[in-house]
């Protein structure tokens, strides 16, 4: 199987069994749901029973408007655990970083919500600049994990020890060395590498945009 | 024929003169899609909040307003349709994979995708807004460059190793 079957499978297999479990309990007959759906029955037949289904989010909607559903209960998703999962994670200011929560734990701080898995020491930054666009805009909140694994590839916060400053970059691995830059193409000049006194403060793990 | 209906359009503006009604504000944002404008009829002191594609549609209440008014109407109607349907609220960082947590703006559920799974969706890439889709876009990208590089770190490795086993068996050439 390939990789993109996988991801696939990951995300729409409970639909599978959801969806027949939701028919039964509504009294829906396949040719119902897609008349009322406005969806062929071809569709509906194959997310009763194909897990690599690929079905637009058009579709869904339909399908759980009719049932009166939400999305996430369609999916096999449980929306109110994970809300109910959410964690608190304090807002640092960078100028306090590396240790605010050491120096200043008492000090009253604002927190950003997280659904996410994230360690008791996570914290979060606002992001000041626009190095890391197009993924990261300024203000967008950047949730930390000290204690995660950094790879190659990872959105890393560390400390240069050269220039006694704090970055956010993304982490590039080419052992035994290693080196951090900008993804906005505007700063790809700024790659640096990292010296043994550097050090990673914490790695990303969620990212959450300001509207 | 045309005379009737040119009796009727009078009727009608009779009915309701230029400038009945007199706009008073406007909530909301045209991006969260949830805009609303407070108007009055004027000399009364009667309000009514309706939404501007509701008002367009009733083009007789439409045509109650002074021109700067429906002009702003129309206007408030016009950005809140064009307006994304989708916006990424946040990027989860997995080990495995990253996934964009996507909000429906009308119905507010979230669904977390990831890029690949965004563009392969047909009808999704066009309800995002410009800054999202580089997003999308950007992140698949990366997925791409880094598959294609562990791809061929892989293929290098092969093929040094067949390049050994060719040293091996060369004959000798006294």
């Amino acid at each position: 199987m390939t990789d993109k079957t996988n991801i696939l499978e990951r995300n729409y297999s409970r639909l599978n069994n959801r969806l027949t479990e939701l028919m039964r309990e509504k009294g829906f007959t396949i040719q119902a749901l897609a008349k009322e759906a406005k969806i062929a029955i071809g569709t509906i037949q194959k997310l009763m029973s194909d897990p690599t289904c690929n079905p637009t989010i058009v579709s869904l909607e339909s399908i759980g408007k009719v049932l009166r559903v939400s999305l996430p209960e369609l999916l096999g998703q449980d929306a109110s655990m994970s809300s109910l999962n959410s964690t608190d994670v304090v807002v640092l200011d960078w100028n306090e970083l590396p240790n605010a929560l050491e120096n200043n734990p008492s000090k009253k701080r604002t927190v950003v919500k997280t659904s996410c898995y994230v360690d008791k020491n996570s914290f979060a930054l606002k992001m000041r600049d626009n190095s890391m666009l197009p993924l990261f805009p300024e203000n967008s909140h950047l949730i930390f994990d000290p204690n995660k694994l950094p790879k190659d590839g990872s959105y890393v916060l560390v400390h240069i020890e050269k220039y006694n400053t704090i970055m956010f970059k993304q982490l590039h691995m080419d052992d035994p060395y290693k080196y951090v830059k900008s993804i906005n193409p505007l700063f790809k000049d700024n790659i640096l590498k990292l010296e043994s006194s550097d050090k990673i403060i914490g790695v990303l793990v969620q990212s959450q945009m300001e509207y | 024929m045309l005379n009737k209906f040119r009796k009727l359009i009078n009727y009608i503006k009779g009915l309701y003169p230029k400038s009945a009604f007199r706009l008073v504000s406007v909530t909301g944002e045209a991006n969260n899609k949830n805009l609303s404008i407070t108007y009055q009829v004027r000399g009364k002191s009667t309000v009514v909040t309706e939404k501007p594609n509701v008002l367009i549609n009733e083009l007789m209440v439409l045509n109650g307003f002074c021109k700067e008014d429906a002009d702003l109407i129309y206007q408030l109607a016009l950005t809140e349709k064009m307006s994304p349907l989708f916006r990424i609220i946040s990027v989860i960082f997995n080990d495995e994979i990253t996934q964009f947590e996507i909000e429906d703006i009308h119905t507010r559920l979230t669904l977390n995708l990831s890029a690949e799974e965004i563009v392969s969706s047909s009808n999704m890439m066009s309800n995002f807004s410009s800054n999202d889709v580089t997003k999308i876009y950007f992140q698949l990208l990366n997925e791409k460059e880094k598959e294609n590089f562990r791809l061929k770190k892989q293929n290098t490795i092969e093929y040094e190793n067949l390049g050994k086993v060719f040293v091996l068996k060369r004959p000798e050439t006294h």
